[in-house]
């Protein structure tokens, strides 16, 4: 294995899960979201050189991410704001538990975000640092934070109103 | 009641994993990267025939008239253009940086780009298709004179047909579809300009 390779291997271990539910959560379909964090890596595969030594690498890789996703228009009507399209429940159809339920709910109620509020709640729900998402949505920090509020307010309203149905 | 604390919980609690291997991701960037080169290897081919075939018959045939090599040297300079053009629009999306922009500069790019394509696609496009029916129809005038003129009338017809088929079905057809994909498109990315624009709440 070459040492690009092994960077790479690296690179996707840590960041592959992440990048994954904040493609989850912007599309609501499991399918399109490995296909976009297929896309997002396949860009990190081609710039690796260029960001080899940056100490913020997961940074960079969230914002190809983010783009990535915004680039994402047509198809994005498709899955709705308020359906969870049958690919993502067919996934989750294994193993039907209280669990999977509040996961599915969760989701279901993401989708119902604008789309700049479901990048920015999956990275705040993946625990990344503020600053890291204000670099990353070229938001700047003392906004994010309001709409941080904004959203977490929204995103738990969503949630209860699920769960009194 | 939940609080947003206990849905952080939920979201932690999550099985949902990728399905993706990195190994499958360096595959599929060697394959992707070979269909792009067969591609334009293709295009510049297919081209490069077309455009020695000109020059051979600019250059090795006597003509009589100045009309037939200004047409010819018309319909080469149309090769040149499209060729141009294609190579110009590859090489712009193969080395698109624009990902690592913050989104609202990611989605200008993207805005400019599609309304740069559409007017390739359509104004562009108009004056490349006419330019080439100039062209055509200069070498015709010579042909007219060894050929007679019932075969040139025969190959004027079918070719103003053909150019007046495509001219006013296919491509007002495909403008129109065209439009309708870049406006949608727009206004998808207007939106979520609005929504990254950093403004004072």
């Amino acid at each position: 294995m070459s040492e690009k390779e092994q960077a790479f291997q690296e690179i996707f271990k840590a960041n592959s899960k992440k990048i994954y539910h904040l493609c989850l959560g912007y599309t609501c379909d499991s399918d399109v979201a490995n296909d976009l964090l297929q896309e997002t890596f396949l860009k990190v595969w081609q710039n690796l050189d260029k960001f080899r030594n940056q100490s913020m690498i997961s940074t960079w890789i969230y914002r190809i991410a983010v783009n990535t996703c915004l680039t994402y228009l047509k198809k994005e009507k498709r899955a709705g704001k308020d359906e969870l399209t049958p690919n993502i429940i067919e996934n989750r159809a294994e193993e039907v538990s209280e669990k999977n339920e509040q996961v599915e709910t969760l989701y279901k109620c993401i989708a119902q975000l604008d789309e700049n509020e479901r990048i920015i709640i999956t990275m705040v729900m993946d625990e990344i640092p503020y600053p890291e998402i204000a670099e990353v949505s070229g938001i700047s920090e003392g906004n994010l934070r309001v709409k941080i509020h904004r959203i977490k307010h929204k995103l738990t309203e969503l949630y209860n109103q699920h769960e009194r149905l | 009641m939940k609080d947003f604390d206990s849905l952080v919980g939920i979201w932690n609690a999550q099985k949902t994993t990728p399905k993706l291997d990195y190994k499958e991701i360096i595959t599929q960037y060697k394959t992707s990267r070979n269909k792009l080169s067969i591609k334009i290897t293709r295009e510049l081919l297919a081209m490069a025939i077309a455009m020695a075939i000109i020059a051979y018959l600019a250059l090795k045939v006597e003509f009589s008239l100045w009309t037939s090599q200004l047409g010819l040297l018309i319909i080469f300079s149309c090769g040149v253009y499209f060729i141009t053009i294609q190579m110009i629009n590859l090489k712009r999306i193969a080395h698109s940086n624009t990902l690592f922009d913050k989104p609202q500069d990611h989605i200008r790019f993207i805005k400019k780009f599609r309304a740069q394509r559409h007017t390739q696609h359509t104004t562009n496009y108009k004056i490349y298709s006419a330019t080439l029916t100039l062209g055509t129809a200069l070498y015709f005038i010579e042909l007219a004179y060894h050929l007679g003129t019932v075969y040139v009338l025969l190959a004027g017809v079918i070719t103003l047909f053909w150019f007046s088929i495509y001219y006013f079905y296919f491509l007002k057809k495909y403008v129109a579809t065209e439009n309708e994909k870049f406006e949608e498109m727009i206004a998808d990315l207007e939106r979520l300009d609005l929504q990254f624009r950093d403004i004072e709440e």
